[in-house]
């Protein structure tokens, strides 16, 4: 922490701390559950390819382009998005684009918290030995409160998890940058290469003598990588390898901005973003190929595998058949199954705590709030939100949150900010901004990938995610071509706005409110909290002038 | 595994490690900067 004209101002305490805590914010839960189905179901070792130029031409490119804003709006003491993206222009406007860095973080971390308290529970019931004596299928039902009709659920077990997670993390931040988020990067990201190191090699050399191992591990690893290059020319696999990337590097959120922003001035930006997107790639492609898998189908056969992840997730493998697998181990199946949940719950407290971040931040910067009762703040709002999801699990408000904030929210924010960066900032701007203090010369064609390259490859990932078809893309266009309409998938933007497919109203034949009817609050909830963060940016900056001049240590009104 | 699934192994681990490595290497070994903070 530097002390400039009386007022202290946080800055990262070491290199190694930084990069770890932004790599620990793109390592999620998705590095382990959602990479390796995703591959398997959409070409296998081919899918690398879309993957590897999608984050070539995309991925990078985004990481640059948030360190790059983040660190200039840090300059001007701004520690969260609305500041930021006020300094890029002269419209007054610019600070609403903005809001989405808050609004994203606060309602992403309201069932992020959830999922990361599921994996802290799993830890315990792993060293106690609940799944020597309960199936996980059994389990994780009761545990969620959808083991009847009922939409809605008081899971008490789960809302006690919740609240202790939602505790640590709020304790956690209030430590303040230092003491908080790095040390807290500093102790879980090794321990999750670790643990995933020993999970992953255990693993692959689990063999026919082992107890209960139907199939070699190898098989599932094949199920991985086997390339099948028709795939490369279904438009589906290139959305699919566009989308995992974006969602891998925690990129359209408004962590990374926060996190650059405490850089000073002639910091690197150009080494440290791209080290920090690296070992993100390192964790998912190496170890989140080599550990669900390849274990899950040494124990189940290939084909109960591929049917577990033919929705594109392992989900349900991880949480469901997993724990029951690891107690094959013997004396260390509990062990490994704490290591595994352990890895998940270390992924998701980094990446949640760059969620809390901003949101703190925004409160000390705007507000003049001090950093405890910021986070403090955060942790209430997030229980509120939290708790909806809690509840109304079974109506579907957690799968509304996941798709409208830790989906679509992500993509409009990302194409806003690359669009702003290049055309608004201006790129011959950006670009120095970029290379200013680089520990790592990049190439100058970025520049005009930025400009022109980025913002299409986001825009085809937008519209792919408005007008999902049901079935293929070219089936679809065929059904177009041919007068037969568009056949719109449920699961798309549009499908799901107009519930498309959905044959029931707000209330059933006793007059019960629907899924529908859940589904619409929970988007109406939504509007809403955009609506009130709006309000607060308009309040913090009634009656300031904007100038840019550049400042250290203290905060322009 | 087949062939063919190896050799994708093989080459993107490589490639994905060892960019990975070598980056995080080069954060190790680069100075930090003093610009009298």
């Amino acid at each position: 922490m530097t002390e400039v004209a009386g007022v202290k101002k946080e800055r990262w305490g070491t290199r190694v701390g930084l990069i770890l805590a932004v790599a620990g914010n793109a390592v999620g839960l998705g590095n382990f559950l959602r990479f390796p189905a995703q591959a398997a179901q959409n070409g296998g070792g081919a899918f690398l390819i879309p993957y590897l130029i999608s984050f070539l031409l995309m991925g990078l490119p985004l990481l640059w382009v948030e360190w790059a804003i983040g660190r200039h709006g840090g300059q001007y003491g701004h520690h969260s998005a609305p500041g930021m993206f006020a300094r890029m222009g002269k419209s007054p406007w610019l600070k609403y684009v903005g809001v989405f860095g808050l609004f994203t973080n606060l309602t992403v971390a309201a069932y992020y918290c959830y999922i990361e308290s599921w994996t802290l529970a799993y830890v315990w019931h792993s060293l106690i030995g609940t799944f020597v004596t309960t199936p996980a299928t059994e389990f994780f039902p009761d545990y969620l409160g959808t083991t009847d009709a009922s939409i809605t659920a008081i899971p008490y077990e789960a809302v006690g998890w919740f609240l202790g997670t939602l505790a640590l993390n709020t304790w956690i931040l209030s430590r303040g940058l230092v003491k908080g988020v790095e040390m807290a990067a500093k102790i879980g990201m090794p321990l999750l290469l670790l643990f995933g190191m020993v999970l992953a090699i255990r693993g692959l050399t689990l063999g026919p003598g082992d107890p209960g191992v139907i199939e070699s591990p190898l098989v599932g690893l094949n199920f991985v990588w086997q390339p099948q290059t028709s795939g490369l020319w279904n438009p589906s696999t290139w959305l699919a390898a566009a989308g995992q990337v974006f969602f891998t590097l925690s990129v359209g959120m408004g962590s990374i901005h926060c996190y650059a922003a405490y850089l000073r001035e002639r910091d690197d930006i150009a080494l440290n973003a791209t080290t920090a997107g690296s070992v993100n790639e390192f964790v998912e492609v190496i170890l989140g190929s080599a550990i669900l898998i390849p274990i899950a189908t040494a124990y189940l056969g290939l084909n109960l595998v591929q049917a577990a992840t033919a929705q594109g997730s392992g989900f349900d493998l991880a949480f469901l058949t997993l724990p029951t697998l690891f107690h094959q181990w013997g004396a260390f199946g509990p062990i490994a199954c704490a290591m595994w949940f352990g890895l998940l719950f270390f992924a998701g407290v980094t990446s949640s705590l760059a969620m809390g971040q901003p949101v703190v931040a925004f409160l000390q910067d705007e507000f003049r709030v001090r950093r405890g009762p910021a986070a403090t703040a955060f942790g209430t709002a997030t229980l509120a939100l939290g708790l909806m999801c809690v509840i109304l699990y079974p109506g579907g408000t957690f799968a509304e949150f996941d798709f409208w904030t830790g989906t679509f929210s992500l993509i409009i924010f990302a194409f806003a900010e690359v669009i702003i960066f290049g055309w608004v900032f201006g790129i011959d701007r950006g670009w120095a901004e970029i290379q200013r203090g680089a520990d790592l010369r990049l190439p100058d064609f970025f520049k005009y990938i930025i400009k022109y390259v980025t913002p299409a490859f986001i825009g085809v990932v937008l519209v792919g995610a408005l007008i999902k078809p049901k079935g293929t893309w070219t089936d679809a266009i065929g059904s177009l071509l041919a007068g037969g309409g568009w056949p719109l998938d449920p699961g798309s933007v549009i499908g799901r706005v107009l519930h498309v497919g959905a044959t029931e109203s707000w209330f059933d034949a006793q007059g019960g409110i629907t899924k529908i009817a859940v589904e619409d609050i929970t988007r109406l909830v939504l509007i809403t909290v955009f609506v009130l963060i709006s309000l607060l940016v308009r309040k913090a900056w009634k009656g300031r002038t904007i100038t840019h001049e550049r400042q250290e240590g203290h905060r322009k009104p | 595994m087949t062939t063919e699934a190896w050799i994708m192994l093989i080459i993107t681990w490589l490639v994905v490690g060892g960019i990975a490595i070598y980056l995080v290497l080069k954060v190790l070994r680069t100075p930090p900067r003093d610009d009298g903070e």
